[in-house]
């Protein structure tokens, strides 16, 4: 999960009220964050992924403002209207369909400020933007350009500019081959023949959306307005970005004004944070939590978690407004949990299901039991082992052809790439784990294994290894296995090429064969590198 | 010292050494002692010796030597001579003088260079050339030596007669150098020296009375018994170690969390490994574009690649609730479902495949299930990551299911696994609301165990539940790793036998 790390006393200074240190710590992760390390004044905190408006430390103060009881309910943001217009021209509908746009004027380029919104702007492209593909941010100097603005698609060898970080000017095409953002998400725009850009009046480059900003709008510790460009594929997502954009610098005392954007003949005024309303039932609530609180209480654990809300009066209704940044409200369950957070999940008092039901094993789980209780009882140590293995070990070295088996498509490593249709080869690894533990060794495992139709079956399977390790014993150890599970069965000779010719037997149970034992092969035992005498047994025990 | 005590339980053996030993005055080897005392084999007075030294009776003093014997070469030498010694007698007998090919009258073929080496290198000989002949012409030392027995040959005649000498390590430098003369051998020898407590035994008196010390069937069946005494062991003595075959430690953790949820009125249910992102992710309300489902945090398969869902209209159904909610009442998430990705096969990530497919076919309440099984996920193998491990799930599906039942519930477990302190959390994840992470308090700290929560009406509503469904997915590494007091959770899978002969069951 993402990861916010941010300094005490600007935190402090943003929350403008006191707060001990202590108390943060202890509190913060009951607003829904985990903490992920306090060093000195720094404290670092996951926030979850459905909330991008706590992915900045101006969100946090925000949100603590409320849970705190210093400032609760809809934190007000004045917005001003502007005249700057967005014209999106048609060209990008069928590559990058969206954009919104805002104006933050006087902002205070300080340190943090600036470190703050490079990392919110990271975190928005990664996680709600979807690296970039949902939306991509642009921030800009607005000093050096001219409104109205054009959002339009263009051949890209056919425009160029100074992109960031650059001194000489490019074709967009040259960017992607040539610039670290180009090369690296030049996948994005991967068979569209006209590429995203944004351009102000005099045709001078604003942005390159979702790869790059030009150089001329680059933003230093001297700017004090602030032009942001949002675009995407989905309007819903780009706005929520821009209204977490904005509200952030707002909070540092920036002055936030809207733009007109020109869509399809329609004008959107972004950015909108008009808050949406949902009326929550009071019962539902209730119901869902199993407590008994009444429309006041419900108010005020909204009114907590940032919301406004009131009593619909008679209704049994709370009307909520949410806020504009709040992207995580899809469903009425959403605001049932902020009124559960806002409570205090330590309140809740315990209750038990109500409900009669009676207890059940899976139908084979006794059997298996009584299998593990005869193996320890034989003296076999049991062991359990990782399913996911490797074509050399379950086939190569067994002596068998590969066979059909499931293939992982991306595999951590060559070692891990299939899983395992056999137990006796994680059993021989183990063995060879534990080379300097003295001898005889006997392990067993009960566990699965997937079979030719990828379904899921148990095998049982014993190895050991011992320098007088033999057959008869195996078949000792077999009668005794067989007869403790109460099954007749005959055996019948087996050629398996893991093992001696003449020294393997099948078990067969009801004239199904279930199952196989003898003398590994010397040259099984050296492909698994091991030096004594191994003997070995499997069998598919859902099948007995 | 309890000396009476000590007394009474010395073998018949510890006693015999003791007394032989104090007529040896106090020192003696264990041939001397098997010599003078009535012992059959030398290994019962080293035994007899071993358990008086545990008790502190005796000590046992070790001493290395090195003795020599003959080897193959080094008998012939014994009967025919040394070669060299050979041809300096033949050289002498003809007069101080000959030439080099002469020697074949004395010696084979092999032992010439063998004896011309050890002429030239013991100065008994000098060569010369003449006429395209060598000559060899013995020395004052060569004159010498035919009348002595060398030093060599003393200790070879020595050998001889009486192998397993020690014999200073320079005296036979030189017989060492030729390939199988001498065999050489490390002793050790013991001397079993009385300490100052087995003085004070002897001193107390020691008799040798006809007793029993192991039990035998005869002596039970003869009545023998019934005359003598039993000797009384040491229980302290030290006593080797036995392993009995044992179940897995974390197998036997599951078996007992499978016990508790029975007890607790669940029923188990499994599912596969193999899966499709439908049933895995679509069914629990994933977005098809969501950072979980990415190739680096998710393992798909390639064989098999893809897996047809036959419910029709269950997919058209959690189509429209990830567009637009659907009839759950919910916004969805607004984005075009691929169906095509939704019959990708992967290696299920969660157990939660199980229990909402098991809601799929069970609609009615009331239910709780629960399953223990392996799940798998893209990590690298290190001390807190694995691919494959096990997740403990369960849901509880009744009319009236509630927050604060999800909380008793999870204590409840949580209270039975020997956790007294339990806090709630909240806590994300994609398919519950409201969700709690759970946290236990051990060795005075918080540990985060698991995520639990109520599944969303997106989620429920397609299968055709109305009512609340709690639900729970614990880790249960972590918690072997803390009550087993690992820090490397691959020791759990890669399995050390020391450690898990050691390991206590409970």
């Amino acid at each position: 999960m993402p990861v916010v790390t941010f300094d005490y006393n600007d935190f402090i200074s943003l929350l403008g009220y006191k707060i001990s240190k202590d108390e943060l710590i202890e509190k913060l992760p009951m607003i829904g964050a985990d903490l992920d390390k306090v060093a000195g004044d720094e404290i670092s905190i996951e926030f979850f992924p459905d909330r991008p408006d706590l992915a900045s430390v101006e969100g946090i103060a925000r949100a603590s403002r409320a849970f705190f009881n210093f400032e609760i309910g809809l934190k007000k943001y004045q917005v001003k209207e502007s005249d700057i217009i967005v014209n999106v021209d048609v060209s990008v509908k069928n590559v990058r369909p969206f954009v919104a746009a805002a104006l933050v004027k006087n902002v205070t380029m300080t340190d943090e400020l600036i470190a703050s919104l490079m990392e919110l702007q990271e975190k928005l492209h990664l996680g709600l933007g979807r690296n970039r593909k949902k939306v991509a941010i642009g921030v800009h100097n607005f000093e050096p350009v001219q409104p109205p603005f054009t959002y339009k698609a263009v051949d890209p060898d056919s425009v160029q500019f100074v992109p960031l970080n650059m001194v000489e000017s490019m074709t967009m095409n040259e960017i992607l081959k040539k610039h670290e953002k180009g090369i690296k998400y030049a996948f994005l725009l991967e068979g569209f023949d006209k590429h995203p850009l944004i351009v102000d009046s005099n045709n001078n480059v604003l942005s390159y959306p979702p790869i790059i900003n030009g150089s001329l709008t680059e933003v230093t510790p001297f700017t004090s307005d602030l032009f942001i460009d949002v675009t995407g594929m989905d309007r819903k997502a780009i706005n929520y970005a821009l209204n977490i954009v904005v509200t952030s610098l707002a909070e540092r005392g920036g002055e936030i004004h809207t733009t007109q954007v020109v869509d399809s003949g329609k004008t959107y005024v972004t950015p909108d944070l008009t808050p949406t309303s949902k009326k929550l039932s009071l019962e539902y609530v209730n119901r869902i939590l199993g407590t008994k609180m009444n429309d006041d209480e419900v108010v005020f654990c909204l009114k907590k978690m940032g919301f406004n809300a009131s009593v619909e009066s008679g209704k049994k209704l709370v009307n909520v407004e949410i806020p504009a940044w709040r992207a995580d409200i899809l469903h009425d369950i959403d605001l049932v949990e902020d009124v559960a957070v806002g409570y205090g999940f330590d309140r809740f008092k315990v209750d038990l299901p109500k409900s009669v039901t009676f207890g059940k094993s899976l139908s084979k789980q006794d059997f298996y039991d009584a299998l593990r209780s005869i193996l320890t009882g034989l003296g076999f140590n049991e062991v359990t082992t990782f399913t996911i293995s490797n074509e050399r070990d379950e086939f190569t070295k067994m002596g068998l052809k590969p066979g059909r088996r499931v293939e992982i498509e991306n595999p951590i490593g060559e070692e891990y790439s299939c899983l395992r249709v056999s137990l006796i080869p994680s059993l021989l690894k183990i063995l060879g784990e534990n080379k300097h533990h003295p001898l005889p060794q006997q392990i067993f495992e009960l566990g699965n294994v997937v079979d030719k139709s990828f379904r899921n079956r148990v095998h049982l399977a014993f190895v050991k290894i011992d320098a007088r390790a033999n057959f008869t014993e195996c078949k000792s150890l077999i009668e005794a296995v067989m007869r403790d599970s109460g099954k007749k069965y005959n055996i019948k000779g087996k050629v398996h090429p893991g093992f001696v010719d003449g020294r393997c037997a099948s078990i067969v149970l009801n004239g199904v064969e279930v199952g196989f034992f003898g003398e590994l092969h010397p040259k099984t035992i050296v492909e698994f590198e091991l030096e004594h005498p191994v003997i070995a047994f499997e069998a598919q025990v859902d099948l007995f | 010292m309890d000396i009476d005590k000590t007394i009474k339980e010395l073998s018949q053996n510890e006693k015999k050494v003791l007394l032989v030993l104090d007529k040896l005055k106090g020192q003696a080897s264990p041939v001397e002692i098997l010599k003078n005392g009535e012992f059959q084999q030398e290994v019962e007075v080293m035994n007899a010796a071993s358990w008086l030294q545990s008790k502190k009776l005796v000590t046992i003093k070790h001493q290395v030597k090195t003795v020599y014997s003959l080897g193959k070469e080094g008998k012939q030498f014994v009967q025919k001579g040394l070669p060299e010694k050979r041809a300096l007698q033949f050289i002498s007998d003809k007069g101080g003088k000959t030439s080099l090919k002469d020697l074949s009258n004395v010696l084979q073929k092999h032992e010439i260079p063998i004896a011309i080496g050890w002429l030239k290198r013991k100065n008994w000989v000098v060569i010369k050339k003449k006429n395209k002949e060598t000559i060899l012409e013995i020395t004052p030392n060569g004159e010498k030596a035919l009348k002595i027995e060398t030093l060599e040959e003393k200790i070879l005649n020595q050998l001889n007669k009486k192998p397993n000498l020690e014999i200073d390590k320079n005296k036979v430098k030189t017989l060492l150098s030729r390939k199988n003369v001498l065999k050489e051998k490390t002793l050790v020898t013991s001397t079993i020296v009385l300490t100052d407590n087995g003085r004070k035994i002897l001193q107390k008196g020691l008799e040798i009375k006809d007793e029993i010390s192991q039990i035998t069937s005869s002596i039970i069946r003869d009545g023998s018994w019934k005359t003598k005494i039993i000797r009384p062991y040491d229980i302290h003595a030290f006593a080797p170690a036995k392993y009995g075959g044992k179940p897995h430690p974390l197998i036997h953790l599951i078996s007992k969390i499978r016990s508790i949820f029975l007890e607790m009125g669940f029923e188990e249910i499994e599912g596969d490994f193999v899966e499709s992102c439908f049933w895995n992710m679509d069914m629990l309300f994933i977005p098809q574009d969501h950072p979980a489902r990415d190739m680096q945090d998710t393992l798909y398969t390639k064989y098999p690649s893809k897996i047809k869902i036959k419910e029709k209209n269950l997919i058209d159904k959690i189509a429209r609730v990830h567009e637009n909610g659907g009839d759950t009442g919910s916004t969805g998430w607004g984005y075009k479902f691929s169906k095509e990705e939704s019959e990708r096969a992967l290696l299920r990530t969660h157990t939660t495949v199980n229990t909402i497919r098991y809601l799929y076919n069970h609609p009615e309440p009331p239910c709780k299930v629960f399953s223990i099984g392996r799940v798998f996920r893209k990590e690298n193998i290190d001390a807190t990551h694995l691919p494959e491990f096990y997740q403990i799930e369960g849901i509880i599906h009744e009319r009236d299911a509630n927050f604060r039942m999800l909380i008793g519930v999870l204590k409840e477990f949580y209270n039975r696994m020997g956790f007294e302190k339990i806090r709630f959390r909240p806590a994300y994840f994609p398919y519950t609301e409201p969700s709690m992470e759970v946290e236990v308090f051990w060795n005075n700290e918080w540990m985060e165990l698991g995520g639990s929560g109520i599944f969303r009406p997106e989620v429920t509503e397609p299968v055709g539940v109305k009512n609340p469904v709690l639900a729970w997915g614990l880790g249960l590494e972590r918690l072997a790793m803390l009550k087993f007091g690992l820090d490397d959770i691959r020791d759990l899978y890669i399995s050390d036998l020391g450690w898990l002969r050691k390991k206590p069951l409970i």
